[in-house]
């Protein structure tokens, strides 16, 4: 059981106490940081592929807390702006992935003109190809 | 960032990654400051050198539409040039569209949008201490 101000708690009612103070624009910039870190760690796949599932959880766990705290200081602009970087940033050494990342930024900006939201799940896909393809 | 910071850390990601900065440090120079162009005209407009620059100070090449640019271009030029010198470019120039996002002040969706975004990882009170103590830290490490 963890204390927090003087009073014991369950994990459960940890993460409840703690993630409403989370800034989720923050864990935007932290994931894209740890995308940098992803290209540091390539040459060690099983590590690299732990990185990719830390910036998934990121990407997640950021939506997560706006979502279910109706955070209103979050900009979607800053959303996609992470995303977009944290591709790049990936798939720049896995070429034919690049390609997608240049498609999934033409549809950025179309779907934000538009008012649709229409983003491959690149990254996603793209844990599913490491692990099979890269680290199996 | 000032663009001497860039060169530092886009030349460390470079050679983790490929290992060979030290042959193409100036394509890594080039690189790393050649958007940092675009803040000329706000900075003749202004008749500022030094001082605090905000997100008006950028335009579109430091934005989601500078973001999508790089991989237009680099995708395009993957088919006609090295792969590596595409890529190591292409690295240069993310990595300091990601380090301005990340510690800065931006408009990702400029001009579509004038949304101003700061992520507050790192405070403006700290932030001209802390360029600067890794700016000396790089121009050290370089030295030696």
């Amino acid at each position: 059981m963890a204390k927090l101000n003087g009073k014991s708690h369950g994990l459960f009612d940890l993460l409840s106490c703690l993630l409403p103070r989370i800034d989720p624009n923050i864990i935007a910039g932290i994931s894209v940081l740890a995308s940098v870190l992803f290209l540091l760690v390539l040459e060690y796949e099983v590590l690299a592929f732990c990185m990719l599932l830390v910036i998934l959880f990121l990407d997640w766990i950021g939506r997560y807390i706006e979502q279910k705290f109706k955070r209103k200081d979050t900009v979607y602009s800053l959303d996609v702006m992470s995303d977009r970087l944290s591709e790049g940033i990936i798939f720049v050494i896995f070429f034919p992935w690049f390609y997608l990342f240049v498609l999934n930024c033409l549809l950025t900006v179309y779907s934000y003109r538009r008012g649709t939201h229409v983003i491959l799940p690149l990254r996603q896909v793209f844990l599913v190809y490491y692990l099979i393809f890269v680290v199996l | 960032m000032n663009p001497l910071l860039h060169f530092f850390i886009n030349y460390l990601v470079i050679d983790a990654l490929f290992g060979t900065a030290a042959d193409h440090a100036f394509v890594i120079f080039i690189a790393s400051t050649i958007i940092d162009l675009d803040h000329i005209p706000y900075l003749y407009r202004k008749r500022q050198v030094f001082g605090k620059l905000g997100a008006e100070c950028r335009t579109r090449f430091h934005e989601l539409w500078g973001v999508t640019l790089v991989g237009f271009a680099g995708a395009v030029a993957s088919l006609f040039l090295p792969m590596m010198l595409v890529q190591m470019v292409v690295v240069c120039l993310l990595l300091h569209l990601a380090v301005d996002f990340v510690v800065g002040q931006t408009r990702p969706l400029y001009p579509y949008s004038t949304d101003t975004v700061f992520l507050h990882i790192l405070s403006p009170r700290y932030r001209p201490a802390f360029e600067m103590t890794l700016t000396v830290a790089g121009v050290l490490v370089w030295l030696s």
